[in-house]
């Protein structure tokens, strides 16, 4: 249960628990009231931001506002000049972490990071002095000057401020998300020793394959297009568009004469203005649907932009046409779900009315063996005791993960059955094993699936190839 | 026990000054990463991703997860470096696990580089090329051996430091006595079609074969980089799954 006091200034604090803000207006100001209404209706983050976001950007007062998110987190914004403090808990004496101050000044837009309900408390605005008069809020609107919220939750403080990352070391194991929507993959059986610190700086390899050359004048090296060098393009530059974007691009799939003559690529120096390197890193267009589909500024110019990760380009547009696309709805939370769902399948919330975004096919889910390997779901899965290593579909992209599985007594055929992805569905196909494939789907009994035909499976869905040899469907976090 | 060995041989080639490709030969984990961005960028951006997968090669034991966070690292890290417009650079690589209790290789790419397999007499690529003619391919517009001297074969769409959210592809393949890797730059199969790679490829050992491929490359012309790393898988320590043969046990092929 949370705890909320104010001290009293002349911002104006909302208190409304799940949700608490203190907002730069006068408690007159027609934002307080609509904020203090929505609130009311729907405590969610990303309606609160288009509130205050209604007026134009550059019309949004400074805010600190701290809304609670699913899993005991929440997420603390700030915006312009407002800041807050991660004190600790209350009363701590010693022990704890340091205060941590969060602020956006400076920031075109906002700082927006995550944060663990273990930290204790959380002071809008500036932290207050010892001595100041500070007074119980239950739900409102008032005139404070900060607000205090302690969370008050047991268990070690922590706290996760994802936004600003320095070069993320392997220490303390933060795979970050090598996919917009990823599966963290646990080795139960073999926890992973990374490194405690980043080995001292590599020098380059020991048998480099770089001879260190001298820079290369300037003049030469711009022509290095016309020799085939490799240069990046992005999706805009180079979407190979079909005619319904109505912009004139190429349309897929017609004949290399089609295709403008190779100048017409970036080259290296190309001036800045005109460069498309960098863009879509930081602000690409989201596509419509997402958490923040109507944002007032346009899309912006490859300067640093500092957003939560979960406010990024979780529904990125795909990079290329290699690899499945879906269609997906997002969860507050930007987790991507099939257009029939209801609710969230990571996080079971009700998903918000919204149109289907395509997006590159995110990971469905994880396989975890009874060995305790887990294999990701990004691909199809082919497991025997021997399968063969060139078992493949018709391309490279329809090639699946080959999985070989230890079978003592040879229960399990050399090629015994495959997982196949189709959009959204998990397929288990039984192979023509010779013992058979068992399906147990969640709440019913296992059942011996027909071979050669493809059976969809849910999560929760164990399959068996032999006595004591199976695997769970899980979609994780 | 699965033993590994490997070769590796690079070659700046004949037309451009600066060698932008890198490489990496450390076991369990090999890779090939070809730079981009003019004004020296590019040989620092592939030589930044060797160094921060070099430092996870030591990892152990090193997992899908660990890679993937590896290629993660040196996104960020390139992005972050950012000293030159347009830097960045391919990546593409294998690694040994210990996955379902026996040896996997994880393939993995970002980019135009190539892993290819040689097993059976045969050269299969197993990556997928992030790149413009790779999708006219997909889409029937043209052949691989057009794409091969396509004016835009060398636009790729996907590279490490272009973007913060990095989609790698990967694989599983079961670590097979007898297959050999070949890790190589585009540089290779730029001036080389799959039939002047397959016997070079396949002949003498690792090292022998980088050599006689690159040599190659250059002698066709040398108009890029080029970098060859070759990994044989050398002998099997699951030959009783292979011996213990169920009566019945049907091998299917041709699924799909």
């Amino acid at each position: 249960m949370t705890d909320v006091s104010y001290v009293p200034g002349n911002r104006t604090a909302i208190v409304a628990d799940p949700c608490w803000a203190l907002v730069d207006a006068t408690p007159d100001a027609p934002a307080v009231t609509d904020i203090w209404q929505r609130i009311r209706r729907a405590p969610r983050l990303d309606a609160l931001l288009a509130e205050l976001l209604r007026d134009g950007f550059d019309r949004v007062p400074d805010f600190a506002l701290l809304v609670a998110a699913e899993g005991g987190r929440h997420h603390l914004i700030c915006r312009g000049g407002a800041s807050a403090t991660l004190a600790g808990a209350q009363g701590s004496s010693s022990g704890g972490p340091a205060p941590r101050r969060v602020t956006g000044a400076g920031l075109v837009t906002w700082l927006e990071c995550a944060v663990d309900a273990a930290v204790g408390c959380v002071v809008l605005g500036d932290p207050p002095a010892d001595t100041a008069l500070r007074l119980p809020a239950a739900a409102g609107v008032l005139l404070a000057a900060s607000v205090v919220v302690d969370l008050a939750a047991a268990g070690p403080r922590s706290v996760t401020i994802p936004v600003p990352v320095p070069v993320p070391v392997p220490a303390a194991v933060p795979v970050a998300a090598p996919y917009p929507d990823t599966i963290t993959i646990t080795h139960p059986s073999t926890s992973i020793a990374y490194p405690q610190a980043r080995p001292a700086a590599p020098a380059r390899p020991a048998d480099p394959a770089v001879p260190v050359a001298p820079a290369p004048l300037a003049e030469e090296l711009s022509y290095d297009f016309l020799f085939g060098a490799t240069q990046m393009r992005t999706v805009e530059d180079a979407a190979v568009r079909s005619a319904q974007d109505g912009d004139g691009g190429v349309p897929f799939g017609l004949p290399p004469a089609a295709i403008p003559p190779f100048p017409a690529a970036p080259i290296p120096d190309m001036p800045p203005a005109a460069r498309p390197a960098q863009p879509q890193a930081h602000g690409g267009p989201l596509p419509p649907g997402g958490l923040i589909d109507a944002v007032p500024w346009g899309a912006d110019d490859g300067s640093t932009v500092v957003r939560a990760d979960v406010l990024k380009l979780a529904a990125a547009p795909p990079p290329d046409r290699i690899g499945p696309v879906v269609h997906a709805l997002l969860c507050p939370d930007s987790h991507l779900n099939p257009p029939s769902s209801a609710t969230c399948r990571r996080c079971g919330v009700p998903l918000p009315h919204q149109d289907p975004v395509t997006v590159p096919r995110p990971v469905l889910g994880v396989l975890r063996l009874s060995a305790g390997d887990v294999i990701t779901l990004d691909r199809g899965v082919v497991m025997g005791r021997s399968p063969r290593a060139d078992f493949t579909g018709a391309d490279g992209e329809e090639r699946p993960h080959i999985v070989k599985l230890p079978s003592g007594d040879g229960d399990i055929s050399r090629t015994h059955l495959r997982v196949s992805l189709d959009g959204w569905h998990v397929l288990v196909t039984d192979l023509n094993s010779t013992n058979g494939t068992l399906v147990t789907l969640p709440g019913r009994d296992p059942e011996h699936i027909r071979p050669g035909a493809p059976v969809p499976i849910q999560p929760g869905t164990v399959v068996t190839l032999a006595d004591g040899i199976d695997f769970r469907y899980e979609v994780t976090e | 026990m699965i033993r590994f060995c490997h070769g590796a041989d690079t070659s700046v080639g004949r037309v451009r000054r600066v060698n932008e490709d890198s490489y990496l030969a450390l076991p369990p984990l090999y890779a090939v990463a070809d730079g981009m961005g003019g004004h020296g960028a590019g040989d620092v951006a592939s030589a930044l991703a060797i160094d921060v997968l070099m430092a996870w090669a030591r990892v152990r034991p090193l997992t899908v997860e660990a890679v993937l966070a590896a290629l993660d690292e040196a996104n960020r890290v390139i992005i972050e470096r950012d000293e030159a417009d347009g830097m960045g650079t391919t990546v593409t690589g294998l690694a040994v696990l210990e996955t379902a209790g026996g040896s996997h290789l994880m393939v993995f790419n970002v980019g135009d580089s190539r892993v290819y397999r040689l097993a059976g007499g045969r050269l299969d690529q197993v990556t997928v090329d992030h790149s413009e003619v790779q999708e006219l391919v997909r889409a029937g517009a043209l052949t691989r051996e057009q794409a091969r001297t396509h004016p835009r074969r060398n636009i790729v769409t996907r590279a490490l430091g272009s973007d913060l959210t990095l989609l790698p592809d990967h694989w599983l393949l079961p670590a097979t006595a007898g297959d050999r890797y070949l890790l190589c730059s585009d540089g290779l199969f730029s001036e080389l079609a799959d039939e002047d790679i397959l016997p070079l490829a396949a002949a003498g050992d690792p090292q022998q074969a980088a050599t006689a491929l690159v040599a190659a490359a250059d002698n066709a012309g040398g108009h890029d980089n080029v970098t060859v790393v070759v990994v044989d898988v050398d002998a099997d320590d699951d030959t009783a799954a292979d011996d213990t043969t169920m009566p019945r046990d049907q091998l299917p092929g041709g699924h799909d």
